[in-house]
């Protein structure tokens, strides 16, 4: 008789395994794929990309982009999302995982090559610098002010929020004109 | 430097009689500061690159930068000023880099115009040909003029970014007075146009809007300087007003030239927005050395006693750079604005070398055409004291006699006749018919020209001992050093071993594009194929240990271009996670089936044994009642 409640002992405790789940891995594989969960321990940014002012400037729009695949309807390309923010993270940083995490199109320019010390985007879902007229192109907010300083210097803090907005007047359109004016030498 | 006083000297004495301004610089700088401040600026870039102050800035890593704005526009003014550094190794690296433009898949379309126009004048100041440095991917000569200027519309019209796309395009149409052949896309009067028609209202020009902006609009002098002394007259609708307009390029300088020191601060310097910044001071000072305003006497820039060098300085650290703003914000960035930044130092580095190519009377900052011969330089200056001397008591036979010497000059370098409005304002008002003048002269043109030889090198010793020292095993660290090698024995004459040198240069070479071009595929197969994460299951399991194997298969270097490689890693761990799941479920299944089967079995065996006990012992009784 101890044999047998031994052996449903066992049976029990196999079927509780087999429902609880057989994850079975080391500290570091845990951690490496779970960093980018959200707990209620994780600090975190939220991140939306939009191109609603080319709906008001369709016109100026490179008539290769004219399309639903490139502007959404809204002008929504990401909605405000929720991501772990990991230590040292820029909003760059972001972007880059949001991006590349929705398999949203992004290019941009490295740190060494623009001469400020940080990357340039140059387009985000195929739209690019100049795609909608000579003052076109990718800025972004923290927490609703533009930020005139490269996205890949701008280390974020928990709770900010950020926002790639594509502009077709400098900034202006997006209710702001500290934009610094690309009028540099090329 | 010192055969440079003396002309300088000269000069200056030039142009102080022909702007007719005060005989007394009211500067405390001179012609003679651009070297002192330009060696300055080098010296605070090398430091911030760590290269050795006795080393050359533009070496091997500096030149992976070589096709971008941060590391073309030190190339070009270092070269402006005649400074000693490796420009065939820049050159080897530029047109590695231009021929991945052309390789991409659509070509130069999503290069920005003005990319190609400074790559241009990059190529010309590194000692290249913009018509034939680079191949395109069938192997041809490809002409970066035509295609980054008068064919550009072809891709993409030239003022897609604006009035940027036509001023670059004409200064580097312009770089060596380059034709436009017949059937081009765009004629060069279209890009004059293009410049022109978009001149604002209150005489200047800027990217968007109604005020002017000084950076563009001293750009846009800059590009129009070259037709200052044309007569050609252009018909065009304004931009600005819809309005037909007929002008002169000299008339639409004029007037941007009035709006440009109007713009200029009571301390010398320009900004937007009411502050100064030092780029666009330095453009202000490019732009008058390209039309041979001396900005140290011209009262039009001088404000309060300060000129525009004045104002310039205000932005010079003590470590040699130049900062954007003479105001130091911190905005919580780290990045502040009152600190040297090679932005501001590239463009003080060109209006330094504008102001020393000014001083030693060679030609303009962008203008690479060979220098003048010392009989041009007599032609110019003989009609250029000719005119200085006009006056009322000038008689009509005098003018027409300068114009004649003014029209014999070649078309291109009419543009260095200072002062020449003046001869044709004086011909104008005596009714005097300058159209029939030009029509009758004939053009002398220069015999005395500098002749550029081809350039010839040396393989050395210590190129030998770099090439030795080539790795077995090549990452793509090593790609900028074999381009330079490659570039210089290519220049070699014949010598025991080039052949063997150039063979295993050309395989490294190729090998090493194999690399880069794996580490490509490496990076869009990450980006096609690993996300989002959630929906990796185990069919992607293949697929994700091939990526995973084939980047481990990678030089430790050059895994550090495989960009954000740890979710490589990650997915791997999770499919691997997964996988060991799934066989310790298919175990453990197998154990519970075992456990049930022996426990059901055990339980079988115990209930029948009391029936076979029962059977045997009913057996035995049977057995015994026999």
């Amino acid at each position: 008789m101890r044999k047998d409640i031994i052996a449903v002992f066992l049976i029990v405790l196999i079927v509780a395994v087999l429902i609880g789940g057989t994850d079975i891995q080391s500290v570091d594989e845990y951690y490496l794929t779970h960093i980018d969960d959200i707990t209620p321990d994780s600090e975190t940014v939220t991140l939306s990309i939009r191109c609603d002012t080319i709906l008001d400037n369709y016109d100026d729009l490179d008539p290769t982009l004219r399309s639903e695949e490139f502007v959404p309807k809204d002008g929504v390309i990401l909605p405000p999302t929720e991501y772990v923010l990991r230590h040292g993270d820029t909003a760059f940083d972001i972007l880059d995982r949001a991006t590349r995490h929705n398999k949203i199109q992004m290019e941009y320019q490295g740190e060494d090559r623009t001469g400020y010390g940080s990357v340039y985007i140059k387009g985000i879902n195929n739209l690019y610098e100049y795609s909608c007229g000579p003052l076109s192109g990718w800025i972004y907010r923290v927490d609703g002010e533009i930020r005139n300083i490269g996205c890949s210097k701008d280390t974020l803090r928990d709770g900010q929020t950020v926002e790639f907005i594509y502009t077709c007047d400098l900034g202006r359109d997006i209710g702001n004109s500290t934009v610094t004016e690309g009028s540099d030498m090329p | 430097m010192s055969g440079m006083g003396k002309r300088s000297f000269c000069l200056l004495i030039c142009l102080i009689i022909v702007v007719g301004a005060s005989a007394f610089p009211a500067s405390a700088y001179s012609y003679d500061d651009p070297m002192t401040i330009s060696s300055g600026i080098v010296a605070w870039k090398k430091a911030t690159l760590g290269i050795d102050p006795g080393d050359l800035l533009i070496n091997a890593d500096y030149s992976e930068l070589a096709g971008s704005s941060s590391g073309d526009w030190y190339t070009i003014a270092l070269s402006r000023l005649g400074a000693n550094e490796s420009y065939g190794t820049y050159l080897s690296a530029l047109k590695a880099f231009v021929e991945s433009l052309y390789a991409q898949p659509d070509g130069l379309g999503k290069v920005k115009a003005t990319d190609l126009h400074r790559i241009s004048l990059a190529i010309l100041a590194a000692g290249g040909d913009p018509l034939s440095e680079v191949k395109n991917i069938s192997g041809d000569s490809a002409d970066l003029i035509a295609d980054g200027v008068y064919d550009r519309g072809r891709v993409s019209p030239l003022g897609q970014q604006g009035i940027n796309g036509w001023i670059w395009g004409l200064i580097a149409l312009d770089s060596m007075r380059y034709a436009v052949p017949e059937g081009a896309f765009y004629t060069r009067d279209d890009i004059i146009v293009g410049i022109i028609s978009r001149q604002l209202a209150d005489g200047g020009f800027a990217l968007g809007g109604s005020i002017s902006d000084p950076d563009i609009t001293a750009m846009a002098i800059q590009a129009l300087a070259p037709y200052y002394n044309s007569e050609k007259s252009y018909t065009y609708t304004s931009d600005v007003t819809g309005k037909q307009i007929t002008a002169t390029v000299r008339s639409v300088i004029d007037t941007a030239v009035s709006r440009l020191s109007e713009l200029q601060l009571g301390t010398g310097d320009f900004g937007n927005y009411g502050g100064g910044s030092s780029e666009s001071t330095s453009q202000a000072l490019i732009a008058l050395c390209c039309l041979g305003i001396d900005p140290f006497t011209d009262e039009r820039f001088i404000k309060n006693g300060n000129t525009v060098f004045d104002g310039l300085m205000r932005y010079r650290n003590s470590d040699g750079g130049f900062a954007h703003s003479v105001t130091d914000i911190d905005d919580g960035s780290g990045v502040r604005a009152g600190e040297s930044n090679s932005v501001s130092g590239r463009q003080a580095l060109c209006a330094m070398a504008a102001l020393y190519r000014q001083a030693e009377g060679l030609r303009t900052l962008y203008d690479f055409r060979p220098e003048h011969s010392r009989a041009m330089r007599a032609r110019l200056a003989s009609l250029e004291d000719g005119i200085k001397g006009i006056g009322a008591d000038t008689d009509n036979a005098e003018l027409e006699g300068l114009l004649s010497a003014f029209y014999s000059l070649p078309e291109g370098e009419r543009s260095y006749v200072r002062g020449y409005a003046a001869l044709s304002d004086a011909a104008r008002a005596r009714g005097i018919d300058i159209k029939k003048i030009e029509d009758d002269t004939d053009i002398i043109e220069d015999e005395g020209g500098t002749a550029g030889g081809e350039t010839k090198y040396e393989f050395t010793d210590s190129d030998r001992a770099a090439l030795n020292a080539l790795p077995e095993r090549l990452t793509t660290a090593h790609y900028t050093e074999v381009l330079i090698l490659l570039g210089k024995i290519e220049l070699c004459d014949d010598f025991d071993g080039r052949e063997e040198y150039l063979r295993r240069l050309t395989s490294a070479k190729s090998d090493i594009e194999a690399i880069q071009s794996e580490i490509d595929d490496i990076n869009d197969e990450v980006k096609e194929k690993l996300y989002p994460f959630e929906n990796l299951s185990l069919k992607d399991r293949k697929t994700v240990n091939s990526i995973a194997e084939r980047y481990y298969a990678l030089s430790e270097y050059d895994r550090t271009k495989v960009y954000r490689s740890e979710d490589i890693l990650k997915a791997k761990a999770k499919l691997d996670g997964e996988l060991r799941s799934v066989i310790v479920g298919a175990f453990l299944t197998i154990a519970a089936a075992a456990v049930v089967f022996f426990l059901g079995r055990g339980i079988y065996m115990r209930c029948h044994k009391k029936e076979r006990e029962l059977t045997e012992l009913a057996e035995k009784d049977v057995e015994k009642d026999k």
